[in-house]
């Protein structure tokens, strides 16, 4: 008898192991594009100026402003009067998230390639060089397609339990994905500054120039691409060096160094020789976007966490880094923060965009020890960087476009002076 | 199968139980439970806890592994040498796996039930079964959203005999937990993907635990 109730029980709890209820997805759906690469750069680089609709990087200059439109190209807006910026042409770079401004040029990656263009002309750039298949060969899929990139579609499907619709995704597309690691990807910030002038650098970007060479970040790779008279040209490196981490997010020049913010570390790489960047410390954190700001002997980095976005984690901080040894990084101090996205250095005040939380304002006179002035609520910003030539005029990337404030007294108000929606 | 046959099937066999224990209680009635209580204790208050870990933990295919981990403690009072009823609360762990997406789940459980025991045996076997509510860790610490929701567990275990006054016991239980939350992933891609769940967690557990009177 007991040996029958053992088995009826054991059979009613057998393979209870499985779970019931439904899941609901949103997400970007990725529909391969193919098509003629070389078509595809034969496009006209100058075409009429269109609205704005997925702004990415921002770029500042003396009297124009840059605005990417994610995996299209770059607009540009004539800023001679900061009170009514005109749109002027658009630059058609297929494919384009990042790029970077060096004086007259704009270098940005498109799809495979990296790209040098002169904007010495805002109403016609002119292409300089190309370097072809930088980030991957060409990919051709069974039909003998050439695949140069992917669009997206945001989807919302519910699943049942016994679904394996994600798996499926995964295991199917997985050539796909090897391709995907490869290319650079967006930006962890909506819309980010790539720079103000040829002296700032923004905090988010993924390319960067030193030293004559273009240095771009992957997810886990770092691609090096020289600049000569002769044009671009990558710049091999080894496998164990090229893919360096996990998680790669931004970079940042400074003085013999390339600092690169990941997800869970600041790495940071002496470029003494530029073609052969040395990893020279690696100081971890928690796991968190973060762009990272060097400046003379210090390097502040921003952790932004938030449940249900692309940094999912419990941290919000802005680190202070003691990086007089780059060979032995120390924290020297941790803030409390609630949303830090993107920040700049103006004189001895650290502003740090808090995104719809707001900005805040740090005295850094002891920069190891910043000390918070203000916050400044009704400024949503996701990053924030000075006017190039008007120091009295500072910018931000916020949910609604760029905006420009003239800073008065000692950061004391920032007054609205103009804005680009989007 | 459905959960709900699951709970019938295990009921029934609950019942079978009981019926048998009748049988086969003067057998033992004398021997074990009333000599000083020298084996198991047959009446008043007793505490305990115990580790339960799934018993997926133990697959070998990495790619299925659901872990589940729960710690408790609970408190009761034996009305007789047969039931006694109990209340408790513990922490638990559950991965689970939804149309192939994994959350992870943790809930601070509080809980009661009761404890049936089937044989006067010395190696005393029992079923037991509760029902509780599982709280969600505070918000503002958690990666993951994820709502409270009612629980419940149900087996068949072993009591251990014992001449001191605590004694070692174990059980399958067959472990529920409703969960209503949100999660966010990074793709391959580097894109978000939010999720919205609403399931009932499944287990079979395998418990170890001590009492004491």
């Amino acid at each position: 008898m007991r040996i029958l109730i053992l088995a009826i029980i054991t059979l009613g709890i057998i393979g209870c192991t499985e779970d019931y209820g439904t899941v609901t997805v949103t997400y970007q759906e990725a529909t391969a594009l193919y098509g003629n690469i070389d078509d595809v750069r034969a496009e006209p680089l100058n075409e009429p100026v269109r609205d704005i609709h997925d702004p990415g990087k921002i770029y500042l200059g003396n009297d124009f402003i840059l605005i990417g439109e994610e995996q299209e190209g770059i607009h540009v807006i004539d800023n001679s009067d900061p009170l009514n910026p005109i749109a002027v042409n658009f630059i058609n770079l297929p494919g384009n998230k990042e790029y970077f401004v060096k004086g007259n040029y704009i270098y940005a990656e498109s799809y495979y390639d990296v790209v040098k263009v002169n904007i010495a002309d805002k109403h016609n750039a002119i292409l300089e060089s190309r370097a072809e298949f930088v980030f991957q060969d060409l990919w051709k899929n069974e039909e003998g397609k050439s695949l140069i990139g992917f669009s997206y579609e945001e989807k919302t499907e519910t699943f049942d339990a016994g679904d394996d619709f994600y798996e499926q995704v995964l295991a199917e597309n997985e050539i796909y994905l090897d391709y995907a690691k490869n290319i650079i990807p967006k930006s962890a910030l909506p819309s980010s500054f790539a720079g103000s002038g040829s002296k700032v650098s923004g905090t988010a970007n993924r390319v960067t120039y030193a030293k004559d060479h273009v240095y771009v970040i992957g997810n886990t790779s770092m691609y090096v691409i020289a600049d000569s008279d002769q044009g671009l040209s990558k710049v091999s490196l080894s496998d164990n060096f090229s893919r360096i981490g996990e998680g790669m997010e931004t970079i940042f020049p400074y003085e013999n160094n390339l600092f690169v913010g990941s997800r869970s570390a600041v790495n940071i790489f002496n470029i003494s020789d530029p073609q052969h960047p040395v990893e020279a410390y690696e100081f971890e954190h928690a796991t968190a976007c973060d762009p990272v700001l060097p400046a003379d002997g210090v390097a502040y980095v921003t952790l932004r966490t938030a449940d249900f976005s692309a940094c999912p984690g419990n941290t919000n901080s802005l680190l202070v880094l003691d990086t007089r040894n780059t060979n032995d990084v120390k924290e020297e101090k941790e803030i409390t923060m609630t949303s830090p996205y993107g920040m700049t250095l103006k004189g001895n005040e650290l502003y740090v965009g808090e995104g719809d939380n707001g900005l805040k304002i740090f005295d850094v006179s002891n920069k190891y020890k910043p000390e918070l002035i203000k916050t400044i609520n009704d400024v949503k910003a996701f990053d924030v960087i000075p006017h190039p030539t008007n120091s009295n005029l500072t910018l931000t990337t916020g949910p609604n476009g760029i905006s420009q404030y003239l800073v008065e007294g000692n950061s004391e108000s920032l007054t609205w002076q103009s804005s680009i929606s989007y | 199968m459905p959960h709900i046959t699951r709970i019938i099937i295990l009921l029934l066999g609950v019942i079978f139980s009981i019926g048998a224990s009748a049988q086969e209680d003067n057998a033992y009635d004398d021997e074990i439970i009333k000599i000083e209580h020298a084996y198991h204790d047959s009446y008043g208050y007793h505490y305990g806890f115990s580790m339960a870990i799934g018993l997926d933990d133990f697959s070998l295919d990495t790619t299925k592994h659901l872990t589940a981990v729960h710690l408790d403690g609970y408190v009761g009072w034996r009305f007789n040498k047969k039931l006694s009823l109990f209340s408790g609360l513990g922490f638990e762990f559950n991965e689970s796996r939804i149309a192939s997406f994994r959350f992870d789940t943790q809930f601070f459980s509080l809980y009661a039930g009761g404890r049936y025991n089937i044989l006067n045996t010395r190696y005393m076997p029992y079923v037991y079964a509760r029902a509780g509510y599982g709280f969600g860790p505070p918000q503002e610490d958690a990666i993951v959203d994820h709502e409270n929701g009612q629980n419940y567990q149900a087996g068949l275990g072993l009591t251990f005999p014992s001449k001191t006054n605590y004694r070692y016991y174990m059980a399958f239980a067959w472990h529920h937990q409703e969960a209503r939350g949100a999660e966010s992933f990074i793709d391959p891609l580097g894109n978000e993907i939010n999720t919205k769940y609403d399931i009932l967690i499944n287990r079979l557990v395998l418990k170890f635990g001590m009492e004491f009177n």
